[in-house]
């Protein structure tokens, strides 16, 4: 049993188990990271937040959208990147036999094999009971994880919550700031062993999120609980990935781990506070809590060159024409991986009045507008998903065709082709909502729901950016 | 013997065994325990968020602190703190956020009386022992699934109608009965345990009371301490040390599974029942720990030693069986041998009898052409005499030969019937005439009933033969009956005759296997007399061959009773003419 403020005791036994020499690599590393602080500034993330309408129409209340948006910087290749602290864990029931135990072993080896020495590793495999195949080492000897990973076989049930329990132990016994502490979840079935609810296991997540573990889940073919997986990986902000076939297990392993490799900053704390009679209406699609008419949320981790936003729906009374407004200030504070120091940065939103609405329309802020939109459309997206499983295959259908009409006309209202695009694709949801076959559904909400959720988090899968 | 040896055995086991699951079980339990007196230790460390401030200084300095507690511990999903008056301190209605306004919303009703966050009152406490102690018992005596189950259903109709209450206290020294008086001055002390089940969620709080007499709860997050409590319990890794092949499993209060160990796989037997099981104490009430294990007599030595019992026996008593079996052929074949050298030899043996027979006969006609040429009467009645018996000895030889070579046939399959026109009561009367001397000599009365004389189409050898070697029986071994009797009756198409005696009967066992050739019903009715074993066995199959069969009639008051049932059609002629009785 830890102590609660164990992240201050982690440390100490990290620094006893470390060998001297990885000590001494430690010691070189901080003096060259000082001195390099001393010569330069320090690399900051992007804050930037914008309403998506910063000239408003005057005289008249009204809801307003405001995103808060972290853009990681670039990592050179000479500057040394954050290590990872990685709990590979891996469903090793009776349903992965046969090739998808092929391509997963496959897959975890290249995962291995992209970890350098500074990297701690563990894997965890899991069927009706838990083994710890490696317990968290250094990732310097691979033959003898490689050997571990040939070893696993499927047999069994899936005790999910019992694998991602040990996984976050392992990872918390190394558990570190200056890490990128994660467990990546592999499934491919029902969790039917132990706890088996998406709440008990996003209470999971949130818990693990809170000690600053994030979860990555990979639900592989078509008998996952796409719900559970997502909400496993929501609080810690993880990415999750719908993979179909398994020989895609390695290219979405390889993503995972390049991704992990190019943290930049983690635990961020964002907070908005809303000025001058402006009141707050909702976070959009992202998990946080409003405290009278201050907003408070967190991304877990940020990665290089990519950008992390929250969306706040606001509601911003009556003003005159001409007339500007400070809307809200913005505090972040975060942990900057490069220079393993905590951060803070503000900043502030300001909006003007007018009564011309070509004023209003000319003054949109197309990039912010576009991501509001998005993910306005991508809770409609949600709320379709739950219609369909409440065997309203129509009204789910009006929904998506409906929210499809929106993106339409907001994207010619600010003419942007990435909206219309959006438009179509959610066109075709409509369609793929209303599958009328148990199992095209099954497939089709798989396929929704990872793609509502990498919506939420921004994630980015790099065959589709391709 | 050995069974019992056995089963003795087994019993020690199953003894030790339940030790050893107790064991198991109580080593598992005390993972738990101590995993949650850790939790209760390091949860009495959450920073003093209440202490020494007033009310209205806690509002506005320390609800910042708490949240930040909240949204960095994972053990924790939400705090309240009560005053001493019972005024919620945190969440503050005024005050607080989205979430914890919800937070009030549910769980108002726990504080709005402070009952389920005091030590138990001395009653309270004991029935709370009283209820361990049970747990205990029914651990060692292993109790049944549904005991647990009786159990626990009882204690969710409570749930129903409002949450289920309980808390315990960790301090035992302000557990002293003066602790009721402490209560009634309102100075209250501890900390505990409330488990508090609504719907279908179950909400456990950890709470204490500080020296400002004010309450702080900490809802706990279910999943983090559950995880951790996995992490202490075995796994793969190490699950073979602590309990070797079976399995464990954690049990919560709606009987879901929430944690195994163990390689045995319990899921992939039916209706399997644990082995031992154990009650958890607070908070996990109405968990248990469920031990699983392969039924000893599916996989362990004593069971190998059973099978090896069981083989041996099998193997002395399959040798025993083949020395027999081997004895009963040596049997056979020597009796084979005895037929066939018979056979191989009577070919040769037929000739000269049937010279004998002739000659005989044309001695006693020569006699009788002499009656009236002076020879002596007395003189002649004496040739008589003598060439009767040359006669009647030479046809005995004569059936016996045929018997052979009948049984020589029907061994090569050549045996067949020839069907004439005939009279069957005839033949019968024939083969009576030449047993009568043998008879006469025994003293053998023959009574006979004939209802059989419409011509048929029938073997007339066959059947002679067939009545040939049951009267031949009877005068083998049945002569001390004296007493013989012969009936025939005849329908359109079968003949049946009945030969019953009144010698010692054929035993009931025997009647089976009586047809069998070489058998000779082993007793003390064929000691001393000589016999080839095959005449019952020949009749049998001249009868079978003929259509019909022979066979030993049994409740019969006394002697033997043979009944032949012959396919006898009607002649095509229906010539009624008397057939002169063969010679």
């Amino acid at each position: 049993m830890k102590p609660l403020n164990q992240k201050q005791q982690h440390t100490h036994k990290l620094s006893f188990r470390k060998t001297t020499l990885l000590l001494g690599a430690c010691l070189l590393a901080s003096l060259v990271s000082i001195s390099a602080n001393a010569k330069q500034t320090t690399k900051q993330i992007r804050l930037s937040s914008d309403l998506a309408t910063p000239v408003l129409s005057a005289g008249k209340s009204q809801n307003a959208y405001i995103r808060v948006a972290l853009n990681g910087f670039e990592l050179n290749n000479d500057e040394i990147r954050t290590p990872l602290n990685v709990a590979i864990v891996l469903d090793q029931s009776s349903s992965m036999a046969g090739q998808k135990i092929k391509q997963a072993k496959q897959a975890a080896k290249m995962a291995v094999n992209q970890l350098d020495e500074g990297d701690i590793v563990s894997i965890i495999t899991y069927d009706s009971t838990v083994n710890v195949l490696v317990s968290a080492t250094n990732a310097s000897n691979k033959n003898a994880l490689f050997n571990a990973i040939n070893r696993i076989k499927a047999r069994g049930n899936t005790a999910l919550f019992a694998g991602t329990s040990k996984g976050g132990y392992e990872v918390r016994n190394f558990l570190s700031e200056k890490r990128v502490n994660r467990v990546v979840l592999l499934s491919d079935g029902m969790a039917n062993v132990g706890p088996s609810s998406p709440y008990q296991l996003g209470q999971l997540g949130q818990a693990l999120a809170k000690d600053g573990i994030s979860v990555s889940t990979i639900g592989l073919g078509l008998g996952y609980n796409e719900d559970l997986m997502t909400q496993l990986a929501n609080y810690s902000d993880g990415s999750h990935s719908f993979v179909e076939n398994a020989a895609d297990l390695a290219r979405i392993f390889e993503q995972e781990f390049g991704q992990a490799k190019s943290v930049v900053a983690q635990d961020i704390d964002i907070k908005i506070i809303l000025k001058d009679g402006i009141t707050p209406i909702r976070i959009v699609g992202r998990d946080g809590d409003i405290i009278g008419n201050t907003i408070v949320t967190r991304i877990n981790q940020i990665y290089s060159k990519q950008e992390s936003y929250v969306v706040i729906e606001v509601n911003i009374p009556a003003s005159q024409a001409g007339t500007s407004k400070n809307i809200a200030n913005v505090e972040v504070n975060y942990n900057n991986m490069v220079a393993n120091k905590r951060f803070e940065l503000e900043d502030s939103i300001t909006a003007s009045f007018s009564e011309s609405k070509e004023e209003v329309k000319e003054a949109v802020n197309t990039k912010v507008y576009v991501s509001a939109v998005k993910q306005l459309a991508n809770e409609q997206r949600k709320e379709a998903v739950i219609l369909r499983d409440q065997g309203k295959k129509d009204e789910a259908k009006a929904k998506l065709k409906q929210s499809s009409i929106l993106l339409g006309r907001s994207a010619e209202y600010i003419s942007s082709d990435k909206l219309r695009q959006e438009s179509l694709d959610v066109q075709a949801e409509a369609d793929a909502v209303a599958a009328p076959s148990a199992a095209e559904w099954n497939k089709n909400r798989k396929a929704l729901r990872a793609k509502s959720y990498q919506i939420e988090k921004q994630q980015i899968d790099k065959k589709q950016r391709k | 013997m050995g069974t019992q040896l056995l089963r003795n055995e087994k019993v020690v086991q199953e003894h030790q065994l339940q030790q050893l699951v107790s064991s198991q079980l109580r080593e598992a339990d005390q993972i738990i325990l101590s995993y949650f007196s850790e939790l209760e230790s390091a949860l009495l460390k959450t920073p003093p968020f209440a202490r020494n401030v007033n009310t209205s200084k806690f509002l506005t300095n320390n609800a910042d602190a708490i949240r930040n507690h909240i949204l960095k511990s994972p053990y924790i999903e939400n705090i309240f703190i009560l005053s001493a008056n019972g005024q919620l301190l945190f969440p503050n209605k005024l005050n607080a956020s989205r979430k914890e306004q919800e937070f009030i919303t549910q769980n108002g009703s726990l504080w709005s009386t402070m009952d389920a966050f005091h030590p138990e009152t001395p009653a309270d406490i004991n029935s709370e022992k009283q209820r361990r102690t049970n747990a205990e018992k029914n651990d060692d005596s292993s109790f049944s699934v549904s005991g647990a189950l009786s159990k626990l259903s009882r204690g969710q109709k409570s749930e129903d109608l409002y949450a289920e209450q309980k808390s315990a206290v960790a301090n035992s020294a302000s557990l002293q009965p003066p602790l009721a008086e402490k209560k009634r001055k309102k100075v209250n002390t501890g900390h505990g345990w409330t488990v508090w089940r609504t719907g279908t969620e179950t909400h456990i709080f950890f709470w204490f009371w500080d020296s400002n007499n004010q309450l702080t709860g900490l809802k706990l997050a279910n999943a983090f301490w559950l995880a951790e409590l996995i992490n202490q319990l075995p796994d793969d890794r190490n699950a073979v040390d602590f309990i070797g092949d079976a399995r464990i499993q954690l049990i919560n209060e709606k009987q879901t599974v929430m944690y195994q160990w163990g390689q045995f796989e319990e899921s992939l037997i039916e209706n399997i029942q644990p082995k031992g099981q154990r009650l958890l104490g607070h908070p996990l009430d109405g968990w248990r720990l469920a031990y699983f294990a392969p039924n000893s007599n599916d996989d362990s030595p004593q069971w190998l030693l059973y099978l090896m019992f069981i083989l041996i026996i099998s193997a002395v008593l399959a040798s025993l069986g083949f020395y027999m079996f081997r004895e009963y052929r040596r049997d056979m074949r020597t009796a084979e041998q005895r037929v066939t050298f018979v056979n191989q030899v009577s070919h040769e043996l037929k000739t000269p009898l049937t010279n004998i027979c002739l000659y005989a006969e044309l001695i006693e006609a020569e006699v009788d052409d002499n009656d009236g040429v002076g020879v002596k009467n007395h003189e002649n009645s004496k040739i008589h005499k003598y060439s009767k018996v040359l006669t009647t000895e030479s046809q005995r030889l004569g059936r016996l030969i045929n018997n052979v070579l009948s049984f020589s046939q029907s061994q090569k399959k050549e045996q067949r019937i020839e069907p004439q026109e005939g009279s069957i009561d005839n033949t019968i009367l024939a083969a009576v005439e030449m047993f009568n001397p043998a008879f006469e000599v025994k003293n053998i009365q023959i009574d006979m009933d004939l209802k059989a004389s419409k011509p048929a189409m029938f073997d007339h050898n066959a059947l002679e033969q067939i009545i040939n070697n049951l009267l031949g029986n009877i005068e083998k071994y049945a002569s001390h009956g004296k007493y013989a009797r012969i009936e025939s009756t005849q329908t359109d198409n079968t003949t049946q005759i009945r030969i019953q005696d009144h010698g010692p009967g054929i035993d009931k066992k025997l009647s089976k296997r009586l047809f069998e050739p070489f058998f000779r019903g082993n007793s003390k009715l064929t000691e001393g007399v000589s016999g080839t074993g095959i005449g019952l066995s020949i009749a049998k199959e001249l009868c079978q061959l003929h259509g019909g069969d022979l066979i030993v009639e049994q409740n019969i008051k006394k002697g033997a009773s043979f009944l032949i049932t012959i396919n006898t059609p009607q002649a095509a002629s229906q010539a009624t003419s008397q057939i002169t009785p063969q010679k």
